[in-house]
């Protein structure tokens, strides 16, 4: 295929990949429906660990391919931002729980990217003080426990694709809700309401 | 729970040593400014940290703005540039690691045409607002529902495809906009998008195009540029495109550049290779032809036909070799003399043709007084021919007996110009007093339409055999 830059060069015009190495119910409510879940944790006790399995293992495969990035530098654009998530080693990372590991569709992303001439920034999946799909894991209560493994995820995606020319950057965390100070009080941040469009 | 600032400062800081231990200096190091940016206040600005960018995310917002118009939704992403300079303060290059086209409005606010068209200009808008920065990054690829706002391969698509539409900062553009001819739901999204985002508007009329304009709350200034001063402002407008502005070209109502002197702009914006694309619109002609009825497989649009009487008949005499449908405007100052004597000879059936024709064409042309008029169909099946005397009173030379010995005439000869060297031998009479106004069909009855709109539209259906028609 033909690339055309439509876009001015020196910069990275680009999309999100969200809704592919996790899930997310307004990008594919279909996976969601009728299990009554809205959010990955909530789908995985509804399924059950091993139909859950297979339903992102399937997902995955399929929903973005080599084609997408075909016609994503068909459009003009040279960048992906590819959330990977903190449990993207699986079980050879950081306690994953019944999370399923994704670190050969990084590097899928990665060749793929690496072929159309796409930069790709990878965005470490955890939402530090943000209500997120991990909410129920207790690295959001530790922050020491969420430090801990966040590092280890970051370094070992660094020294994995460092010599990579599609890799542009890393993101060291997603949604971030910072602790804000108003006067002499402290509050939370306000990421912001979701768009009507999105609620369920 | 959120974290206090000083647990993300360590985290970044630990995690920055990381990456630059495990890669170099090469990859960025990107930090959330979690909707707050000043919180980091300068935090890995220093000299020391290299490569280190700031992220904003754009594709919320909790601001409670009007944004069911195009003014609110510049209030919007002006907002939106302030947030990104706020996220500046902090001595780093600011991307956007997410934004969309989606506006904060519930669905009720608004018909789902006019939420796709804000959400054209909040893009471009924003695309504007993002052009400086190193990177942006639209929310998201794909979605399996195609959400119109949320999905690039939607969302972005015309802004892709659409040349250089509004991406390229700096390069001009010549905009030739066709504009709705009545119906102001006609004016597509794309339309009233290039029409916001012009830097000026050539028109023929400004008070006409004003009109249209605030119709949809845009306000950019407008140029007039009508047949009398075109010479003079084509190069102006050529520096101006030239120097990166974008120049939307519209006329009144239709397409520009058809029946008007517009093309000489396009011809000298292309001569000067500069860039030119056309935003289609409705246009007169094809919604006549399409209404008309008659076979239009091939029709030859004239256009205006000469005011003097007899070059006009000359021209009319030249036409008669188009194999097609013959499509002119005329102004009904012109031609109602004829199309009275046509109504003559239709002995009253003129009239009940008319409410069906106008209900036809529905709305066409209810905003624009300026449009109404008469479009008459020639047919092929019989012509009813009439003489128009020096006094300028018609007369018809063809009564109803007259008329079935023409159709009778046609059955073997159906060439129109045939006929109208049979109709002089006929009636003795010389070809430069035959005018032909109106039609009947093979029984008699009158196929002439009347009151669509100003411009008077004589279609004439051709015979099938090439070379005989008119």
């Amino acid at each position: 295929m033909r690339r055309r830059r439509v876009w001015p060069r020196g910069v990275l015009h680009g999309v999100n990949l969200t809704g592919w190495l996790t899930l997310e119910s307004w990008v594919t409510p279909e996976i969601f429906a009728g299990s009554g879940a809205l959010d990955e944790p909530s789908l995985i006790t509804a399924l059950g660990e091993r139909a859950y399995a297979e339903v992102v293992r399937r997902h995955r495969e399929t929903f973005v391919t080599a084609d997408d990035f075909a016609r994503i530098a068909a459009r003009g654009l040279n960048a992906v931002r590819l959330l990977v998530p903190w449990y993207v080693y699986g079980a050879d990372g950081p306690n994953p729980g019944l999370y399923v590991g994704c670190i050969e569709h990084v590097d899928h992303a990665l060749e793929w990217a690496e072929e159309y001439d796409i930069k790709v920034i990878f965005v470490l999946g955890i939402h530090p003080g943000n209500p997120s799909p991990d909410s129920e894991d207790d690295a959001v209560l530790d922050p020491r426990r969420l430090r801990e493994r966040a590092l280890d995820v970051v370094s070992s995606l660094s020294s994995r694709y460092a010599s990579r020319v599609g890799f542009f950057g890393i993101e060291l965390a997603d949604e971030v809700t910072p602790q804000v100070r108003h006067g002499l009080t402290l509050t939370d941040g306000t990421p912001g309401p979701l768009p009507a469009q999105l609620l369920p | 729970m959120a974290p206090p600032v000083h647990f993300l400062r360590n985290y970044y800081r630990e995690a920055y040593e990381l990456v630059r231990a495990a890669a170099g200096t090469d990859p960025v190091v990107i930090m959330p400014d979690g909707g707050h940016p000043t919180v980091l206040r300068r935090f890995m600005a220093q000299s020391r940290y290299v490569n280190v960018w700031l992220d904003c995310h754009l594709d919320r917002t909790s601001l409670k703005l009007d944004v069911t118009g195009p003014a609110g939704v510049r209030n919007l992403v002006a907002k939106t540039r302030g947030r990104i300079a706020d996220a500046k303060r902090c001595g780093m290059p600011v991307m956007v690691g997410t934004w969309s086209a989606s506006l904060p409005m519930p669905d009720s606010a608004m018909t789902p045409e006019g939420r796709i068209a804000l959400e054209r200009i909040y893009t471009s808008e924003q695309l504007g607002a993002y052009e400086k920065l190193p990177a942006w990054f639209f929310q998201t690829w794909k979605t399996s529902g195609l959400l119109v706002s949320w999905d690039a391969r939607l969302a972005l698509a015309t802004f892709e495809r659409g040349n250089a539409l509004v991406t390229m900062p700096g390069e001009g553009i010549l905009s030739v906009v066709g504009t709705p001819i009545g119906n102001l739901s006609d004016a597509s999204p794309r339309v009233l998008d290039v029409l916001a985002r012009a830097d000026v508007i050539l028109c023929e009329d400004t008070r006409v195009t004003g009109k249209l304009l605030s119709a949809f709350g845009i306000h950019v200034s407008m140029q007039r540029c009508d047949e009398n001063v075109m010479a003079e402002r084509i190069a102006p407008t050529l520096t101006r495109i030239a120097a990166g502005e974008r120049v939307a070209f519209v006329s009144d109502a239709g397409m520009p550049g058809v029946s008007d002197p517009g093309q000489r702009l396009v011809d000298a914006a292309l001569d000067a290779g500069l860039p030119v694309e056309v935003v289609p619109g409705p246009s007169a002609v094809t919604c006549a032809v399409a209404a008309s009825g008659i076979a239009c497989e091939h029709f030859f649009f004239e256009g205006f036909l000469p005011r003097r009487r007899a070059a006009q008949l000359e021209r009319l005499r030249e036409l008669t070799g188009i194999p097609g449908a013959l499509v002119v405007y005329e102004s009904p100052r012109r031609v109602s003399a004829t199309l009275a004597v046509v109504a003559r000879n239709a002995a009253g059936k003129l009239e009940t043709r008319e409410p069906k024709l106008t209900s036809h064409l529905g709305g066409l042309l209810e905003a624009n007084a300026r449009l109404t008029g008469h479009l008459v169909i020639f047919h092929r099946h019989a012509y009813e021919v009439v003489s128009e005397s020096h006094d300028h009173t018609t007369t018809p030379l063809v009564g109803d007996e007259q008329v079935g010995t023409i159709a009778e005439h046609k059955v073997g000869n159906p060439g129109v110009r045939a006929l109208t060297q049979d109709i002089p031998n006929l009636l003795g009479i010389i070809w430069d007093d035959i005018y032909i106004g109106g039609a009947t069909d093979s029984k008699g009855g009158v196929l002439t339409h009347g009151l669509i709109n100003e411009d008077v539209l004589l279609a004439y259906d051709a015979p099938e055999s090439p070379g005989k028609g008119i």
